[in-house]
């Protein structure tokens, strides 16, 4: 057993399993998504399963909306609460207010991470761009958590403001995570 | 990145398996041109997968006109899972210390330009990353050129960077 992976120790098994555990993890989205509710709820193909560990988690989302729509709210979901080595999780996109994927209107914010169930995050964040469904701004998010048991993290996500315009969370939008430190045998 | 049982642990193995990188050994300048060739420095020669590559971007520019412009270099037959994921300086920054950072989706083919002005020497830093189909193995690399014609040369700075890993078959 290795209790600080991605090192190896002396003893260590080499099984199929034991070099994947080392290596970073991805999802992405094979088509976009489009919402009409500013109801959070977790993405279908942004989630990954992770064991307990330190992880470094990293997102890139492409997102368009309308003048009714405004832009995109994000949280991030956990099955069970991280703790904090970062207690707070970094957004860097465009503001709440933006409405065009060119403007100069970027935001970098931390926001808490307390949630306790992938359906409720809280808080989230919001980012703007009323320039179309298909005209896709950028998001970049980022964090550092750890994870006492196994844990399911998920992108979660509604529109800016509630209208039948829809948000759209465009096809390629991607998660990854790359553990730093694993807790379990591999 | 999984392996499979009774699957040879060989070097070529290990090494699909291991981050790429490039650096950018010294700077590149260029001038009068708005055509966007490749970077002498920045390529990566991928295996066929699906790869998530990152590019970091120090450019400066003589002239506020100058900036830089960017698209990506693929395999004929390579496809962008992802759109770019483009940060850095607007288009007509003209300082890096303003305010002026944008986030754009891009394909490959599609040119994002970055304002500069502080002159050649002082770098701006601007981020692009995609996740990458290759199915027949081929390099991708940066291809840059100056935002707008000028004599003033734009500055692609050594220490630029790409990094490429690999994510599955």
């Amino acid at each position: 057993m290795s209790t600080h992976a991605p090192w190896w120790v002396a003893g260590d098994r080499l099984t199929t399993a034991a070099p994947a555990a080392r290596q970073a993890r991805f999802a992405y989205k094979p088509a976009a998504t489009t919402r009409t509710s500013a109801t959070a709820t977790d993405d279908p193909d942004l989630l990954l399963s992770l064991p307990a560990g330190m992880w470094q988690l990293s997102a890139r989302l492409f997102y368009g909306a309308t003048t009714g729509s405004k832009g995109i709210k994000v949280g991030w979901g956990f099955t069970v609460p991280p703790t904090g080595v970062q207690p707070e999780r970094i957004g860097f996109g465009p503001t709440s207010t933006s409405t065009n994927r060119i403007n100069t209107n970027v935001q970098t914010r931390g926001t808490a991470v307390t949630s306790t169930a992938i359906a409720s995050p809280t808080p989230a964040r919001l980012y703007g761009n009323d320039d179309g469904l298909t005209s896709y701004a950028v998001i970049i998010e980022d964090g550092l958590f750890s994870l006492a048991l196994e844990t399911t993290w998920s992108i979660t996500w509604a529109e800016h403001t509630v209208h039948a315009d829809g948000t759209q969370l465009g096809a390629g939008s991607w998660i990854k995570a790359r553990p730093i430190v694993l807790l379990e045998a591999t | 990145m999984s392996w499979r049982a009774g699957q040879r642990i060989d070097d070529a193995a290990l090494n699909l398996r291991g981050t790429q990188y490039v650096i950018k050994p010294s700077s590149t300048d260029r001038s009068s041109t708005v055509t966007p060739t490749n970077d002498p420095d920045l390529s990566l020669s991928l295996d066929p997968g699906l790869w998530e590559i990152e590019i970091g971007i120090y450019y400066s520019s003589a002239t506020a006109a100058a900036g830089i412009r960017t698209i990506w270099t693929t395999p004929a037959d390579a496809s962008l899972v992802s759109l770019r994921a483009c940060s850095g300086p607007g288009s007509v920054s003209t300082d890096r210390l303003s305010t002026q950072a944008r986030l754009i989706g891009q394909v490959a083919s599609g040119e994002v330009t970055y304002g500069h002005g502080n002159g050649l020497g002082n770098a701006a830093g601007a981020t692009e990353s995609a996740l990458v189909r290759i199915v027949t193995a081929g390099s991708v690399a940066l291809a840059w050129a100056q935002r707008t014609s000028d004599v003033g040369a734009t500055r692609l700075h050594a220490g630029a960077w790409m990094r490429a890993e690999w994510i599955e078959e």
